[in-house]
């Protein structure tokens, strides 16, 4: 039993130690450098390429392409969250009883050991030298009196929660880690793609894996791009309207830094792009000699009227062959192989355009743009802006406050009060010791009479 | 006058103050520091209206934003706040034995802006990702860090250089002898790096929020953002070994100098050898 509880004490002692977050602190800097020197969710075939089959293998083996999600950096992450909490927790006390410390009785001995002590004779006696100070010290720290024979004793001080500024510093860094974890369990992130003037009531998660319904639907009522007079890109920008059960509820315009959100879902403008809509089609049977017009939706497959042919429109290009833009086509005729053909858009007399035995000529293009956006829900993000607030501002009170303490003892003495005191800072001893030596001079200027030993 | 013009002049003047600075610490001539003083205060002057003589030209041409959103613009502003770092420090501790380090620093940063070819120093229109409020409390919260840094990291080298451990209040004879004690270094190597830390935190904070309300996330690992955690984490590391373990002098000077190393690569490493999100910087 014995024998357990020290593995147990061991294992606790190492876990809340100083020393294991400063090799935590070192290890998570160093680890983290692999993951920018290798590209991040390349392919398999890429590793291949660039590193060889050695290097590769010890890449996969360590999962050091998607470094920041492997299984060993959130055992890091893990050990730091638990280091810090038990630490904390270990600490806790101790700070608690440094807090309470200065209510223990003082005598002049140890007054005159303290870094910085004094002596001050006041030709007052000693009640009215007592209303003096507790003036004088109540305007500047919060102070404890207590009756002593013949005399006072105080505390006086200032900064008490300097000391627990790096207990809300190290809270704010768990809300940051388990903000995101809220995020990582319960919210998603998706992209979706909508052409001017489509809708579209679902999202793809995952690389375009997974689709996810939104429960309301976008529309993209209109996308612009402006340019600088230099080329550079100045504005992207998606009028959309979200519509819920057929009714028009918002519309808004996103940008890029000015996101949308609706229902906790929130949409960010990532991407743009063009491509061929109102497809119209000519196409003409050469054996029988029979032809149709057809609107043809991009990517999407269509049948022939009037017979079991089906076609698509599967690609588009700006320039093919420096004949202009074309539309490849693809074709599937009852009791044939698919075929299919480049058909040229400006040039109709073209002899290659046809798909086998159909001739096809494009009678209407338009091209439109589609948006890309990026779609986002994550309810752990206001716990991560809490996180982060908290531990700004208590950064500020650990790193620059300071728990300065005065100690004081009041004695009757022949002609007046004698007055001893000494006082100690936790941090920032230096503009401690000017504070310190002005208090003392203060204390001497409440008569003219002084005798002071700095 | 140009903001260009205004620039270049405050180059000079920055050399100016380096040179009186070194020659009054090499010399003992205290005249000499105290007029580098205040040339570094009147460059420091000159360099802040520079800055916002540029933003007034960049409203002028059509496109107005603040002189904080490329390479030239970063570098100009990282060698105001090195020197404006070093002057609040120099007029709380009284010392001005240091001057040469910074203002040389600053003159070298800004002859690089200023004279490189590989510095484009046009002002140039925001593209979309950039244009955000955000933009001016993350540069200057992160680049105030980056001279927090800057400063202890110099603090640091000098502190290695004035001597073997064993004997650190006995310099001996020579150049060693014009470097402050080793408590002031230890003291102000550590008041900078507390002050370059919350100013990081700072700035890491606000890019977090920022690239959120962009791109949609918070933190994407993107090597910046990597890289700004491992010099955050360098610096955690130091603040803890010296608050809790003890540490001081020649391990927080060392500490000090590799974090200065990991902010070198945050804003030089991963723009020029990288790449990533962050590529407008280049």
């Amino acid at each position: 039993m014995d024998q357990k509880s020290t593995i147990f004490d061991r294992i606790y002692q190492s876990l809340a130690s100083v020393k294991l977050s400063l090799f935590l602190f070192g290890a998570l800097a160093a680890t983290s450098i692999v993951g920018t020197l290798i590209p991040q969710e390349s392919t398999v075939e890429q590793r291949l390429r660039e590193y060889g089959p050695k290097l590769s293998a010890i890449i996969e083996l360590l999962d050091f392409a998607d470094m920041y999600h492997s299984w060993w950096f959130k055992v890091l992450l893990g050990l730091l969250t638990v280091n810090l909490i038990v630490c904390s927790f270990r600490r806790l006390p101790q700070t608690l009883t440094l807090l309470r410390a200065g209510n223990q009785t003082m005598d002049p001995a140890r007054l005159e050991k303290m870094r910085h002590h004094a002596r001050v004779q006041l030709p007052v006696p000693l009640a009215a030298s007592q209303k003096l100070l507790a003036a004088l010290l109540g305007r500047r720290y919060s102070c404890q009196w207590q009756e002593r024979e013949n005399g006072w004793q105080a505390v006086a001080e200032k900064g008490r929660i300097s000391r627990l500024g790096v207990y809300f510093v190290h809270l704010g860094v768990l809300f940051i880690l388990g903000g995101a974890l809220v995020g990582s369990i319960f919210g998603f992130r998706g992209f979706v793609t909508i052409p001017e003037h489509g809708t579209v009531d679902r999202i793809f998660i995952g690389g375009k894996h997974r689709a996810l319904p939104l429960g309301f639907a976008i529309r993209c009522d209109k996308f612009t791009v402006d340019f600088y007079e230099t080329g550079a890109p100045k504005e992207f920008r998606s009028d959309v309207s979200i519509i819920e059960q057929g009714d028009l509820v918002e519309q808004a315009a996103i940008l890029v830094n000015d996101p949308l959100t609706f229902k906790g879902i929130t949409f960010y403008q990532a991407t743009y792009g063009s491509e061929p809509s109102d497809i119209m089609l000519q196409v003409k049977d050469l054996k029988t000699g029979e032809g149709r017009r057809l609107e043809v939706p991009f990517r999407e497959t269509v049948m022939i009227p009037g017979t079991k042919d089906r076609l698509v429109v599967m690609d588009y290009a700006e320039n093919v062959g420096n004949h202009g833009p074309a539309l490849f086509i693809a074709a599937a005729r009852e009791h044939q192989q698919p075929a299919s053909a480049w058909i040229l858009v400006k040039q109709p007399e073209f002899h290659g355009n046809r798909i086998g035995d159909l001739v096809v000529t494009v009678e209407g293009l338009q091209n439109s743009f589609y948006t890309g956006l990026q779609v986002k829900k994550d309810p752990g993000i206001w716990v991560i802006y809490a996180g982060f607030s908290l531990m700004l501002l208590s950064m500020l009170v650990a790193l620059y406050g300071s728990h300065r303490r005065v100690w004081l003892l009041l004695d009757q003495a022949s002609g007046g009060t004698k007055i001893s005191l000494g006082g100690h800072s936790s941090k920032h001893e230096a503009r401690f010791g000017r504070e310190f030596t002005k208090l003392t001079q203060d204390i001497g200027d409440l008569s003219a009479n002084r005798e002071t030993h700095v | 006058m140009s903001s260009s013009l205004l620039l270049s002049l405050v180059t000079f003047v920055y050399l100016v103050a380096a040179l009186a600075y070194g020659t009054g610490w090499l010399f003992r001539r205290s005249v000499l520091s105290r007029g580098a003083a205040w040339v570094s205060w009147l460059g420091v002057g000159l360099h802040g209206a520079g800055m916002l003589v540029r933003w007034v030209e960049s409203y002028r041409m059509g496109f107005g934003h603040a002189p904080l959103s490329n390479f030239y613009e970063s570098l100009v502003f990282g060698a105001w706040a090195v020197v404006l770092i070093y002057l609040c420090m120099e007029a709380r501790y009284g010392s001005r034995e240091l001057g040469v380090f910074p203002l040389s620093l600053a003159f070298l940063t800004m002859a690089y802006a200023s004279f490189s070819p590989n510095v484009e120093s046009k002002i140039q229109p925001l593209i979309p990702a950039l244009k955000s409020n955000w933009l001016i409390a993350h540069v200057i919260t992160c680049f105030l860090g980056y001279a927090g840094f800057a400063v202890a990291c110099g603090l640091g080298i000098l502190y290695l250089l004035r001597g073997p451990s064993k004997h650190p209040d006995n310099p001996g004879s020579g150049i060693r002898a014009r470097i402050p004690s080793t408590q002031i270094l230890d003291e102000l190597m550590y008041q900078n790096v507390v002050f370059g830390f919350l100013l990081l935190t700072v700035g890491i904070i606000t890019g977090s929020v920022w690239a959120n309300s962009a791109w949609g996330s918070y933190w994407s690992w993107d090597p910046k953002e990597t890289w700004s955690l491992i010099t955050w984490l360098v610096y955690a590391l130091l603040l803890h070994a010296r608050l809790v373990r003890g540490w001081h002098g020649r391990k927080i000077a060392w500490v000090s100098i590799i974090g200065f190393g990991c902010v070198i690569f945050t804003y030089l490493g991963v723009n020029f050898l990288l790449s990533g999100l962050h590529s407008y910087a280049r």
